[in-house]
């Protein structure tokens, strides 16, 4: 569904991604883990367009996503939750879920999407005339996650979404991100927390300063020694 | 005191338009009716000086360049203190075309918004990239450059202005002919601009292009991945702001019959961004009645000045006073439903 052939990012000096490669097939969570620094949103925002490559191509349904801007490629299926939630905080709920189906055009089944949301989500149906910024952490990247969703996505880039929540709220973002797999969309999920994302994922890279390091199921890498010492702390 | 400026109405029903705004219109039309000709009935005697005539039509045009700042400062949450030069580009337009070729004042209306529009571009493509502090000084230097260009251009008169522009004329009539002040046809004129543009406005902020500028303000990374083209967005909210500047340029260049560059200013430009936050970004309401309010404000203390016999003016007192308290208690402004920086 997703394929990234060596591909470079350079802010500036910088080497950011250094000739890195991924793929991700239909129906699948894959995570890619890796410290602070390692590169891990300058992927996923270069496989949104969002900044330029100097190298290399990535191509989503099988065609090269070169020269399309980044609403084409929400238009054409891919959704990104961005890292610390980025709801639009002034909005309402309802109005952040709108925003999310922004690039397409059937109103009809906007609507049956944003009622399928509120049945799933009830904390978002009693507050959807609530100011966005004032719902709680957990509540706004709950919000985040289903306003990617409005935009019926194929494949959904998650930055980290476990960042600044308690473990708690963790637990349930990550049953939902299980959820939203089980109903179809493919997802590659981006963390720092290892052992949550390892757990529901199928597949997982590691990447080290701008490259992939170590590739492997999720399985086998929870078991391999170097991620447990670098990353899952025990 | 928080209390009192929270119960101030806001929220639903804007002006002019919805279920209670047609009766605003129609209202606000026939009383404009009225206190334009209630003079022509009795000829006898002034019962409206040309001088409240003279505040109306300032109100008028203010919100006009307020609703028109509106777009920008209240949509997409971008400071602008360099819109006074679109005004001015406006009406200087207006002036030499009028003055020095002979063409028709209607005609130059959409020569002067279009070249207003057309110099927002390269402000547009600046405002790309910055935002904040960054765009107040890029916006700021801007408008003081064109300013300098209107005075050191001596065909437009040079720091002296462009006097003895001529009048519009309607059936042959020139404005400043009809009416008991003359000043009648100019506040019906800015009169059906302001409920235009507020028409406009209303159109615009529950359509696909009003949600997309609310989620460039609200979350510029966020909006871009929503597949919103903030590129595009941003450049149409500044360029249409600018036209509609332009607009009002040419009016006050034909109300006036004087063009000078201290319609350039940054006096000018703090003004009208005052009157919109004044009165509430994203408002209609607040940015007619910010307008309003700055407009008459002044004039009404000067006069109190002149009764009192005071040797300072109060309204400068009272303005900084007005200013504070407001945004200590009401930072959303007077008529606003939320702030929006």
């Amino acid at each position: 569904m997703l394929e990234v052939n060596d591909l470079h990012v350079y802010y500036g000096n910088i080497h950011a991604l250094k000739g890195l490669s991924l793929h991700v097939a239909e129906g699948e969570i894959v995570s890619l883990i890796g410290a602070n620094g390692a590169g891990k949103t300058t992927l996923l925002t270069a496989i949104m367009n969002q900044v330029p490559r100097a190298q290399g191509s990535v191509s989503f349904l099988g065609r090269p996503t070169a020269g399309m801007t980044t609403p084409m490629i929400v238009r054409s299926g891919m959704t990104m939750v961005p890292e610390g939630r980025r709801i639009f905080p002034r909005c309402s709920v309802l109005d952040n879920l709108l925003l999310g189906a922004y690039a397409r055009k059937d109103k009809k089944s906007v609507r049956r999407d944003l009622e399928d949301i509120f049945t799933s989500y009830p904390r978002l149906a009693e507050r959807r005339r609530q100011i966005a910024g004032t719902l709680s952490g957990g509540e706004q990247q709950m919000l985040s996650i289903s306003r990617a969703l409005m935009s019926r996505p194929r494949l959904m880039l998650l930055d980290e979404p476990s960042m600044g929540l308690s473990p708690i709220i963790v637990e349930q973002v990550f049953a939902t991100i299980k959820t939203i797999n089980e109903g179809g969309t493919t997802v590659l999920l981006v963390e720092q927390n290892a052992n949550q994302a390892l757990r529901v994922s199928h597949r997982g890279y590691v990447m080290e300063t701008g490259e992939v390091v170590l590739e492997d199921s999720s399985a086998n890498l929870m078991q391999n020694a170097q991620v447990k010492e670098a990353y899952l702390g025990s | 005191m928080k209390k009192l400026l929270a119960r101030l109405p806001h929220g639903k029903g804007e002006w002019f338009f919805g279920s209670s705004g047609r009766a605003t219109f129609f209202g606000s039309a026939a009383a404009l009716l009225l206190v334009c000709f209630v003079d022509a009935l009795s000829p006898s005697a002034t019962i409206i000086p040309p001088y409240y005539k003279h505040i109306l039509f300032s109100c008028l045009l203010y919100s006009i360049l307020s609703l028109s700042l509106n777009l920008v400062t209240g949509f997409v949450g971008q400071l602008s203190l360099g819109h006074a030069a679109f005004f001015g580009i406006g009406a200087y337009v207006t002036g030499a075309l009028t003055k020095f070729y002979g063409i028709n004042f209607w005609l130059t209306i959409p020569a002067a918004a279009v070249l207003a529009a057309l110099v927002a571009v390269p402000l547009a493509a600046a405002a790309q990239r910055v935002k904040g502090a960054f765009l107040v000084v890029i916006t700021y230097g801007f408008g003081e450059v064109l300013r300098y260009v209107a005075i050191n251009t001596d065909f437009l008169g040079g720091s002296a202005g462009m006097p003895g522009i001529k009048p519009p004329t309607i059936f042959g009539f020139a404005f400043n002919r009809v009416g008991p002040s003359g000043k009648e046809l100019y506040i019906l004129l800015a009169f059906a601009l302001v409920s235009l543009l507020s028409f406009f406005t209303w159109r615009i902020e529950k359509s696909r292009v009003g949600y997309a500028l609310s989620a460039i303000r609200e979350d510029e990374i966020a909006a871009v991945a929503m597949g919103v083209n903030t590129k595009y967005y941003k450049t149409l909210a500044i360029v249409l702001s600018a036209f509609l500047c332009g607009v009002a340029g040419s009016l006050q260049a034909g109300y006036a019959s004087f063009v000078s560059p201290e319609m350039l200013s940054s006096t000018q430009s703090i003004l009208i961004l005052t009157m919109v936050i004044v009165g509430g970004p994203r408002s209609i309401k607040g940015s007619i009645l910010g307008a309003a309010l700055l407009t008459i404000l002044p004039e009404f203390f000067h006069s109190v000045k002149d009764w009192l016999g005071l040797g300072f003016d109060p309204w400068m007192i009272l303005y900084g006073l007005i200013l504070i308290i407001l945004m200590r208690f009401r930072p959303q402004g007077f008529w606003g439903k939320t702030t929006v920086f």
